[in-house]
């Protein structure tokens, strides 16, 4: 027991308040994680040549008053994978992890307004596709029709 | 008040608060096109990571480290059909536990046989 007049008895109630106020604004931050196989479509009859592990960036705000948010921006995935094909210039990203850290920015009890930095981050191996055919292997987003793609490897 | 509002704390921080984000995938890994891929059968594995204040990042380091859990109960080396979960579990904002699981099938490349004529 805490002895009444005790300095520990005036700061007490303020910790027990700080901990309640902390659990009760929610989680401030989300995370996930994608593993995929390769970055975009390329031809059957491609030879692929690794060219190292690479790692690319990209980041983006949202904000929303009382609505959701988009955390998984296609844009921002996309630029991190296009980061990541760069640096090794390369034309396609193989075996990589797609993540994102995402920091929600609220005030405490009005959670109407939040804003959210989301940072995603492309790790894998960059290959240079060395192709059959003329055509040249297209960036990630700029996918054909679908009648004109090939079937996945 | 002053033991309910302890109490009170005390289950939220025993609680913790999840944030879980889930992928599926069909493979992992890009795949040599003679390649010949035997399947093992059903796998689960996790890696999961702690911090004070500020949670670990869910990133390759930390995912590879559930795969290779997963594949090492069928001795695999790819991962097939598989559920990709990350949670995230704060503790009253202080504490915050990163999680990944990794349900799949487990599958063993082997070489391609020669083709006949």
């Amino acid at each position: 027991m805490i002895p009444p007049g005790s300095p520990m008895t005036k700061w007490l109630p303020s910790v027990f308040l700080l901990l309640l106020a902390a659990s009760g604004s929610g989680c401030t931050t989300a995370l996930g994680v994608f593993p995929t196989a390769q970055s975009h479509q390329i031809p059957n009859d491609a030879k692929v040549v690794p060219l190292g592990h690479a790692e690319g960036t990209a980041e983006h705000f949202e904000a929303t008053f009382g609505g959701l948010v988009d955390l998984l921006d296609p844009t921002s995935q996309q630029e991190a994978i296009r980061e990541a094909i760069q640096k090794k210039q390369g034309d396609l990203l193989t075996d990589y992890v797609l993540s994102f850290y995402a920091v929600r920015a609220a005030l405490p009890g009005v959670d109407l307004l939040t804003i959210w930095w989301v940072h995603w981050k492309a790790e894998g191996t960059v290959a240079k596709v060395e192709q059959a055919s003329s055509a040249p292997p297209l960036p990630p987003g700029n996918l054909p029709a679908k009648s004109e793609r090939e079937p996945g490897r | 008040m002053k033991r309910r509002l302890l109490v009170i704390a005390c289950l939220a921080a025993l609680t913790g608060c999840a944030t879980v984000m889930g992928t599926n995938i069909a493979q992992d890994k890009l795949l040599p096109p003679n390649a010949v891929v035997e399947k093992l059968g059903p796998v689960y594995g996790s890696a999961s990571a702690g911090h004070w204040l500020w949670a670990v990042w869910a990133d390759k380091a930390l995912y590879e480290e559930a795969k290779q859990d997963a594949l090492r109960q069928k001795n695999g080396d790819l991962l097939l059909d598989a559920k990709i979960t990350t949670t995230l579990t704060s503790y009253l904002a202080l504490y915050y536990k990163t999680e990944i699981t990794v349900m799949g099938t487990a599958a063993k490349l082997t070489a391609a046989p020669p083709p006949t004529r």
